[in-house]
């Protein structure tokens, strides 16, 4: 999977089953402090993963994850 | 009915979640029911009561609200179901201690037959229960030799307590999972659910800083945290609410009801179900159930 359509399914699963604001995802944004995301979005999130990327996330994977980019880039490396 | 962010910063927790006692003296106290039958343990703890309503004023007045207000009973005959709701769950503790001291329990199980039929078909589900009664009990009879069962306890609970339990379950298909304040807790419970394990938590206390859903009980709105229901409803397992009685002196009655059979219907309508549940459990055991803080506020 390449690093668009990554970026691309995220976008799409944050905007319809989040409900995040099209306007405030950026790369930088802060998944909790821009996107609004906690930790109870998380139990969508891992679902979601698992649906569009085959993998399973561990909760200590996340610790350094903060930001929409941090995200990808995870997700990328899981996925490569 | 709308799902409502609690301001983290400014709300404290109204429930201790841990047990009363230090270390050492609840230590005693698992030693001493290895010699004592918990009859003779009883009277000595219905005889700390007083002393105990009396340090804990604003216990006594959530209890007292409850059958006053909630469930509409007079004065006089609240204050005495003050007293019973005390007094049992003082025997609800010293028989959880009774446990932990190896002593056994007659249970009897209302509704075995969904529990069994989850545990033999492929898949995980969740198991919700509530301050009911003695919860942890359900624990060491309700068995699962096929599924691993995923335990959520509080993470701050009293290391006697955590080390009875986790000598009991070191017997059984049980894993405990102590709940961060974090919720992270809830993605590991996640993974259990999705390898066709069974996760277990309370699903009428929130802790503060979480997500919660207000929806009627007892004729007020009050507080449920999402977590527990969003849980079920992402990952689409069958769902059932569990509360364990005491019916007589060394009886207990476990009622297993199912909520869902799949979790479809969203974290909403499973949080209905269940608030349904322990409205109809609550109204029948009344003086079982132990929330010494005031449920309602929010």
């Amino acid at each position: 999977m390449t690093r668009e359509e990554i970026e691309s399914k995220v976008r799409t699963f944050l905007i319809e089953d989040l409900e995040v604001e099209e306007d405030v995802i950026a790369p930088e944004a802060l998944l909790k402090e821009d996107l609004g995301i906690d930790s109870l979005d998380f139990v969508d999130i891992v679902v979601i993963v698992e649906k569009n990327f085959g993998f399973k996330i561990k909760p200590e994977e996340m610790a350094d994850v903060k930001t929409l980019k941090d995200f990808c880039d995870y997700i990328e490396k899981k996925t490569a | 009915m709308s799902t409502a962010d609690l301001m983290g910063k400014e709300e404290k927790q109204l429930w201790q979640g841990t047990t009363d006692g230090s270390p050492m003296m609840l230590k005693r106290l698992t030693g001493l029911l290895r010699r004592v039958d918990v009859r003779l343990i009883y009277p000595f703890a219905a005889c700390a009561l007083p002393f105990y309503m009396l340090a804990n004023p604003e216990g006594y007045r959530a209890s007292y609200r409850l059958f006053h207000e909630r469930l509409g009973r007079s004065r006089l005959r609240s204050f005495f179901n003050v007293l019973l709701n005390h007094y049992r769950f003082a025997q609800v503790i010293v028989d959880r201690f009774a446990m932990y001291a190896g002593r056994r329990f007659r249970v009897e199980v209302d509704g075995y037959s969904d529990f069994a039929a989850l545990n033999e078909a492929d898949g995980g589900f969740m198991i919700l229960n509530s301050h009911v009664g003695s919860f942890e009990l359900a624990g060491y009879t309700l068995r699962s030799e096929r599924k691993r069962i995923n335990a959520l306890v509080y993470g701050e609970e009293n290391e006697t307590v955590m080390s009875g339990r986790e000598g009991m379950f070191s017997r059984t298909n049980v894993r405990i999972v102590r709940m961060s304040h974090d919720l992270s807790c809830l993605i590991e419970l996640s993974a259990a659910l999705s390898s066709g394990e069974i996760v277990t938590m309370s699903a009428d206390r929130y802790t503060p800083g979480t997500r919660t859903v207000h929806l009627p009980f007892l004729g007020k709105p009050a507080a449920f945290p999402v977590g527990p229901f969003a849980l079920a409803a992402s990952r689409q397992v069958p769902v059932l609410a569990i509360f364990v009685v005491k019916e007589a002196v060394k009886t207990y009655r476990i009622l297993v009801r199912r909520l869902s059979p799949d979790g479809a219907g969203g974290k909403q309508a499973l949080a209905g179900a269940f608030v349904a549940e322990l409205e109809k459990v609550v109204r029948k055991f009344p003086e079982q159930w132990f929330n010494f803080y005031d449920f309602w506020r929010y």
